[in-house]
């Protein structure tokens, strides 16, 4: 029992990692109707940003200094690419943001290089005892500032003139042009916040006992199925899939260690993705029918 | 008032239909092509430059595989590595464990690829566009999980034995003999093998985009829905196109494996799928020559940059732990760069690119005959 509330805490500290990334996929798909398959290194481009800012200056300043930047990159490539493509269909959107991946993956080894760098983590290695239970600080602090962000965002989207507009752009562009939106503008505005989740998400997969590495872009493809099982367009959808796929991991790590060569945690929430896709291709909280035949 | 005033009739002249002649220009063209192919190996003196060139052949088999998902049915597929595996694996194990010959285990990968392409077809023709291509990547995902799981037949991290390739009782790999005097080097063999087998798949491809089937799934790739109204069986249509682009995957996976001699469970990674993507769309969507085009541009490229890399002051020719800017690297970021200048400048690829000067050339002549 101490083991299982052990592993599901850290389970859960991991998909709230997962359900900031997917969060940002989902706020991308929405508002300006693209698959950011780049997304993942705008959390790792997060990651590094932060750790190299961390020696020179007071932590908070480093993540704001990481977000800039990471928000940064993300309105270059909507303003230089998404605009010019957005007419010319889907796929060639979608492949576009492939080659921007791979661009971006060179720079940061280029920058960077390939080896493995140290934690970016807001704490260090430290543990809180409750009763048998121990709990590592980095897995509450991931907690906690996810569920803060969480609550930020849900504020935005309801109480904000922008997060209105914002939902009206995703729930239909041509009405909501008609009511004077600056549609161009929310795009970019859902860039903007997709990039900044995926900071905040960029430190929290580079915290204890994590490092920051450049294999840090492909951890967070793992926030893939969590979309596809919370549904491609469904902001609640995305938390739930993230935490599904954290606990599949963290569990799965745990107890099925002996079997499929200790690694089947890896492969699991993909295994689900496509049963979901199979059983229910809109996901558990997606709009039935926008993209099924 | 209003007069319809008839276009006046364009004069007939001496000279061939548009049509005929387009025709003419294509079998001209392809001729050429198929005796510039032959010649290489005795044009190009390079092993690095013909090395080069059969892993372009191998990879335009694969290429043409992914144009028949994602050029004819329009359905966009990440999932190309898995398929190209799992023909590599099964033309390995039934070249070594079994010990039989190429033309056993060169069809055996297509069509164990083909099946499985076909099974993994009914989750994936109920969702199209993103969904589909979220869901081809899991396949990479759990494929890549399984090579490395399953050491028996992958041999783990340290790889394994390909198939080889015997004709007349010789290794390809070894060149081809006659009593004594060596007749075609390794890299001519191989050239023309790789050839052959990508001639044979090119006319399959080619007609069956030519065919009631191609026709079939290119009216699915424009309106799925369109196409189902006109009677065509929309799904059918799709299983047999992941099915047939599978096959071929299979088919260059076994030949890049058995080119290669020795392969590990690494190499089948996301990374190839997004090459194979990367062909066909900068090579152009759709077209045949597209993928072959394509398939030569990425593997010439990186190498042409690597050769480059020489003459330029600031980068440095090995990898380093710290970064800086490395001839890998750099081609790296230019193979992603020219994509999203393709995609920009020219969504329809480098075949159009390369038709622009006929096109213009036929324009104008077409001007001189009125």
């Amino acid at each position: 029992m101490t083991l299982f509330l052990q592993l599901g805490f850290q389970g859960v500290a991991l998909g709230m990692v997962y359900a900031l990334i997917a969060l940002g996929f989902v706020i991308m798909t929405k508002g300006s109707n693209t698959f950011n398959f780049a997304h993942g290194e705008f959390v790792a481009v997060g990651a590094y940003v932060v750790l190299a800012l961390m020696p020179h200056m007071p932590y908070w300043l480093a993540f704001l200094g990481s977000v800039f930047v990471t928000v940064s990159l993300a309105l270059l490539v909507e303003a230089t690419l998404l605009r010019k493509l957005i007419s010319k269909g889907l796929t060639t959107v979608v492949l576009a943001t492939l080659g921007v991946s791979v661009m971006v993956h060179a720079l940061v080894l280029m920058v960077w290089g390939v080896g493995t760098k140290g934690s970016a983590g807001p704490v260090g290695s430290g543990t809180v005892e409750i009763g048998d239970v121990v709990l590592p600080l980095s897995s509450i602090a991931t907690i906690v500032s996810s569920v803060l962000v969480l609550i930020a965002l849900l504020v935005f989207f309801r109480r904000t003139s922008y997060g209105l507009a914002l939902r009206a752009t995703a729930s239909h562009q041509e009405a909501a042009l008609a009511q004077g939106i600056d549609v161009g503008r929310m795009f970019a505005l859902s860039w903007a916040i997709a990039a900044a989740l995926a900071v905040v998400a960029g430190i929290f997969l580079a915290s204890f006992p994590r490092v920051v590495s450049p294999s840090i872009a492909v951890v967070a493809l793992a926030a893939i199925p969590a979309i596809v099982i919370g549904g491609m367009d469904s902001l609640a959808g995305a938390v739930v899939g993230g935490v599904i796929v954290g606990l599949i991991q963290v569990l799965g790590a745990g107890y099925l260690s002996d079997y499929g060569g200790g690694r089947l945690h890896e492969v699991l929430p993909y295994v689900l993705m496509l049963l979901v896709l199979v059983v229910r291709p809109y996901g558990l909280f997606g709009s039935r029918g926008i993209e099924r035949v | 008032m209003t007069t319809t005033v008839s276009a006046p009739a364009t004069p007939q002249t001496a000279a061939p239909a548009p049509g005929v002649r387009r025709k003419r220009l294509v079998v001209l063209g392809v001729a050429a092509w198929i005796v510039g192919m032959v010649l290489v190996p005795w044009v190009v003196q390079s092993d690095l430059w013909m090395g080069i060139g059969i892993f372009a052949l191998i990879a335009a088999i694969g290429a043409l595989g992914l144009q028949v998902i994602m050029g004819f049915t329009g359905q966009i597929s990440m999932g190309h590595a898995a398929f190209m595996a799992i023909g590599a694996y099964t033309s390995a194990w039934l070249g070594v464990e079994k010990e039989q010959p190429f033309w056993i285990w060169l069809p055996a990968a297509a069509i164990v690829s083909g099946v499985a392409g076909a099974i993994f077809a009914p989750a994936a023709v109920r969702i199209r566009g993103l969904y589909l291509a979220v869901a081809t990547l899991g396949l990479v995902f759990i494929g890549a999980y399984v090579w490395e799981t399953w050491t028996t037949l992958s041999g783990g991290d340290g790889g394994r034995v390909a198939a080889p390739v015997v004709i007349n009782g010789q290794d390809l790999l070894n060149g081809y003999w006659s009593g004594d005097t060596q007749v075609l080097t390794l890299f001519q063999a191989w050239w023309y093998f790789a050839l052959a087998v990508l001639l044979v798949v090119t006319v399959l491809a080619w007609n069956i985009k030519r065919s009631r089937l191609g026709r079939a799934m290119m009216a699915v790739r424009d309106k799925d829905l369109a196409a189902g109204v006109v009677g065509i069986p929309v799904t059918r249509t799709k299983v047999v196109a992941f099915g047939i682009s599978s096959a071929f995957a299979g088919v260059s996976g076994a030949l890049l494996t058995a080119y290669m001699g020795y392969f590990t469970p690494s190499q089948w990674g996301l990374m190839l799928s997004v090459d194979m993507i990367a062909m066909v769309v900068i090579g152009g969507l759709g077209t045949i020559s597209g993928a072959i085009l394509g398939a030569f541009f990425f593997k010439v490229m990186p190498e042409l940059i690597n050769w480059l890399a020489q003459y330029l002051p600031f980068i440095s020719q090995d990898a380093k732990v710290d970064g800086g800017v490395t001839a890998p690297l750099l081609s790296q970021f230019l193979y992603g760069l020219v994509i999203v200048l393709v995609l920009i400048f020219e969504p329809r690829g480098l075949s159009q690119l390369c038709r622009r000067p006929f096109t213009r050339l036929r324009a104008g002549r077409q001007e001189e005959t009125r």
